[in-house]
């Protein structure tokens, strides 16, 4: 592409802002564009709207856009707008935006690629530039369709109320938990303040750390959604947990207490996920499947380990939860029943004999007793 | 259960570190039964000596260095003229009752037993014997020479006499119940020209002529590898509640004595030294000499063993369990009492039992009380002890907690049962099954049976049964049975039985 398309427009803009004649082809063309030049982080420093072309951008004074670091330029880029009508039909490059990189030193880069001085290309819309050391520019034109506005309400009343609603069960379920282990006459006062400390000074640490995350990265520290979401979180595993347990004995599932472990780590996960999305302006989609795959990954771990040394997935080798005995549902088999479910236990122990023996045989014969 | 027991000390008392400090007797009580069985297997360990005592330490390092010898000549201590001489002796009236006396007679039919590791010629574990016939039968502990037994590849082992000469021996065979090895000094190879080697032999006192109480009797061996010594003590009978006869000896037994001959003041072999109570004085066990006779009639004619003895020793630890479950299933079925429950105990005259408990006290809201008895029964095998039963109870009563409080408290106590859920180079690790039964006696309970199988004893296993209450808002009673080494059948009759053990008033 030859670079004097536009021999007209050679200029820069703003000293061309009093000429007439230019007037009415602004007039015929009035896609401006909105150059953004955006900090590390994503956030915009600067919004600026240009409707003359060509524009320059370096550190120098007389640039349209004047940037000061110091790894940019005196003049770095000159950008051109590739105007419908001049350019040949049909040409696929018309009404784009085109860069002339000037500056030797550091050059463009653009997506993935190195541009050099002299060297030109088509600026695609959506695509950030990078000059001199981290400088990053967006160019949005008028033309484009504006992706649509986010949602976001401010914590509202009935936030409010479930994060009370929440805070209160919290503090109402230590306090049972207490209770329950205090076999001793004023083991209850003695252990409650401090238990309760513990509990809402954990919490408090945590939605700290997730408020100083939203802080970097939104801007925003949205300090009462994660207590709201901490909380609730926190309510949610012990309800959880109790569940499970009161389920396991009941209906004498005990296959729900050796797995309660996982139950418990994907309500962490989804706990997580909340707070994220508030942290974060990362999409809720991106976000579901990055903790989805954390999830997985800790499970398997986790799996994985347990098996490497038990040879078992379980957590415990039995169910130790006890209720009061009216809450138990499932019937008694009697004593010649039980027994005999136990032969299978001839053939579960062959194997697992020859599971952990194929493990044994690998570290065996070191000659280290 | 070696594995298991430790730990299950500690798990008798999962209320301790929350909520009770346990009586120093009930402590004591459970050294007490523990130590016995520690015992044997201490003595065999002879590095711990060796590092303990620099003494033998030093004594050891000659040994593996000394020129080999001719296997006849030097370990030939007597003349067959001397082998005649102590038959003599026996017929002859009582020499004096002298500690000199006795050792002067028994020296030269005294031995060490080394166990050395092939690769290094450094010994592994050392112990005691004694000849028994003229040529050239040696008795020692089945727990000296178990690594000889178990792990031949790896393992060989001499005798060296009191005057320090050493030669190779073999082992004919075992008796792992009662803890006896016969062994023979290998026959120097192929050499018709020479004649046997013929050596000196302790007599056995006949069991014609039991020994009374108070009897003096000497023990002989080589205490921590520092050199042959006699103790003296005294013979107290039988050890009460012992699975198989020992000897009480009043005396001083060492690690490195075990194997070695107690001998009468006729210089009669009554005995063969194996263990030592720790925690106590003077409290030794000998393995009474009709066994070794037993052995004796069964291994002389014996070839030389090749190979791990596994095999073997499964099938005495077949013969153990047995032995053993037929007793506790056919002995009277007693039971304890724990508020409105029975629990099956084993009958009084197998089991040693402890208990202890918590006094209503003001500050606390509940009360328990606890029991355990146990068999002693265990048998060293080299691959841990095993052989064992042992039962465990805590009973809870608490009228003043609420039932959810008390339910909580009694499943962490629940909870808290020790259970191996890895396996190692012995056992695998537990499979269980669990469910709510109810017995005869329609208690329902919540019960837990757990078993693990033994690697290379192949055919028996381990069983843990853990058996709660389920019936009562504020009472309930947890019991633990464990048992070691039994076939699987054993191992459900035995968990049948003992879950039917189980009743309460309430329930009737």
């Amino acid at each position: 592409m030859s670079q004097h398309d536009y021999p007209e427009l050679t200029d820069i803009a703003p000293e061309h802002e009093d000429t007439s004649t230019q007037a009415p082809a602004a007039a015929q063309a009035p896609e401006g564009a909105v150059l953004e030049l955006v900090e590390r982080g994503h956030r915009l420093a600067m919004a600026l709207p240009v409707f003359a072309w060509p524009c320059t951008i370096g550190r120098a004074a007389t640039n349209d856009l004047v940037l000061t670091d110091p790894s940019i330029g005196p003049s770095h880029v000159r950008l051109h707008r590739l105007d419908a009508g001049q350019a040949s039909a049909g040409h696929p490059d018309a009404g784009q935006y085109e860069v002339e990189v000037l500056d030797s030193t550091n050059g463009v880069w653009h997506g993935r690629r190195h541009y050099g001085a002299g060297e030109r290309f088509v600026w695609q819309p959506g695509q950030r530039l990078t000059l001199g050391r981290g400088v990053q520019l967006n160019l949005r034109s008028t033309a484009q369709p504006l992706p649509a506005t986010q949602r976001w309400r401010p914590f509202s009343r009935a936030q409010g109320l479930l994060t009370a609603m929440a805070l209160v069960l919290l503090v109402l379920l230590s306090a049972w938990t207490t209770w329950l282990g205090a076999t001793e006459t004023g083991a209850l006062a003695r252990q409650l303040p401090a238990i309760l400390l513990w509990m809402l000074g954990g919490l408090l640490v945590w939605t700290l750390g997730w408020s100083m995350m939203g802080k970097l990265f939104t801007g925003v520290t949205g300090f009462w959604r994660h207590v709201c979401i901490a909380s609730v979180g926190m309510v949610a595993m012990a309800l959880l947990d109790v569940l499970l347990s009161v389920t396991g004995f009941a209906m004498s599932w005990p296959l729900l207490s050796r797995f309660a472990s996982l139950a418990s780590f994907t309500l962490m996960a989804v706990v997580i996920w909340f707070h994220l999305r508030a942290a974060t302006l990362v999409s809720a989609r991106t976000l579901a499947l990055a903790v989805g795959g954390l999830l997985v990954l800790g499970i398997g771990a986790k799996l994985g380990l347990q098996w490497q040394t038990q040879k078992r997935l379980g957590d415990n080798l039995y169910m130790s939860t006890m209720l009061p005995p009216e809450w138990r549902l499932a019937p008694t088999t009697s004593v010649d029943q039980f027994m005999q479910g136990t032969d299978r236990m001839r053939e579960q122990l062959q194997n697992r004999s020859q599971l952990e023996k194929d493990d044994d045989e690998e570290g065996d014969d070191s000659g280290l007793d | 259960m070696p594995a298991s027991e430790p730990a299950g000390l500690q798990g008798a008392n999962p209320n301790t570190m929350t909520h009770c400090t346990s009586s120093p007797l009930w402590r004591n009580g459970l050294a007490l039964a523990l130590a016995a069985l520690l015992a044997a297997p201490a003595m065999a360990q002879a590095p711990l000596v060796q590092t303990a005592n620099p003494l033998a330490a030093e004594a050891a390092v000659p040994a593996p260095t000394a020129p080999p010898l001719s296997p006849s000549a030097p370990a030939t201590p007597g003349t067959p003229a001397a082998a005649s001489q102590p038959a003599a002796a026996a017929e002859a009236p009582p020499p004096s009752p002298d500690a000199q006396q006795a050792y002067m007679a028994a020296r030269d039919k005294l031995v060490q037993i080394r166990t050395l590791r092939r690769q290094t010629n450094t010994q592994s574990s050392t112990g005691s014997g004694f000849f028994v016939s003229e040529d050239g039968l040696l008795i020692t502990n089945y727990h000296v020479v178990s690594q000889l037994a178990l792990e031949p590849e790896r393992h060989r082992a001499v005798l060296v006499s009191v005057s320090g000469q050493e030669a190779p021996v073999q082992l004919l065979a075992i008796d792992v119940l009662h803890d006896l090895a016969l062994l023979r000094v290998t026959p120097p190879p192929a050499s018709e020209a020479a004649p046997a080697p013929r050596y000196s032999a302790l007599p056995l006192r006949p069991s014609s002529r039991p020994l009374s109480g108070g009897e003096r009797i000497f023990s002989l061996g080589n205490p921590l590898d520092v050199g042959f010594a006699i103790t003296e003590g005294t013979y107290n009978g039988l050890v009460q509640r012992s699975f198989y006869p020992r000897i009480f000896f009043g005396g001083t037994l060492n690690p490195g004595m075990s194997g070695g001959p107690a001998i009468d003041t006729q210089g009669r072999v009554v005995g063969v030294n194996v263990a030592k109570q720790l925690g106590a004085e003077q409290l030794s066990f000998l393995v009474p000499v009709e066994f070794v006779e037993q052995l004796l009639a069964q291994g002389r004619e014996a070839a030389p063993v090749k190979g791990a003895m596994h095999a073997e020793v499964t099938r005495q630890l077949m013969a153990h369990q047995k032995d053993l479950v037929d007793r506790v299933l056919s002995g009277s079925s007693r039971s304890e009492r724990y508020g409105p429950y029975r629990v099956p105990v084993p009958s009084e005259t197998l089991a040693r039992c402890w208990g202890d408990g918590r006094e209503r006290r003001s500050e606390s809201l509940f009360d328990f009380e606890r029991s355990q008895c146990r068999i002693d029964s265990e048998v060293f095998t080299g691959d841990g002890d095993v052989g064992g039963l042992g039962m465990r109870y805590e009973a809870y009563d608490a009228p003043r907690l609420s039932p959810w409080q008390f339910a909580h408290t009694y499943g962490s106590s629940f909870a808290n049962e020790p259970m191996r859920k890895r396996g190692n180079r012995v056992r695998t690790g537990y499979e269980c099954r669990e469910d709510f039964v109810a017995g005869d006696a329609k208690l329902p309970l919540r019960a837990v049976v757990c078993m693990a199988a033994y690697r290379k004893f192949s055919g028996l296993y381990d069983l843990t049964v853990l058996a709660v209450s389920v019936d009562q808002p504020r009472q309930g009673v947890l019991g633990r049975l464990n048992v070691s080494a039994v076939s699987f059948d054993n191992a459900q009759r035995l968990a049948r039985q003992y879950l039917q053990g189980f009743s309460s008033e309430a329930a009737q």
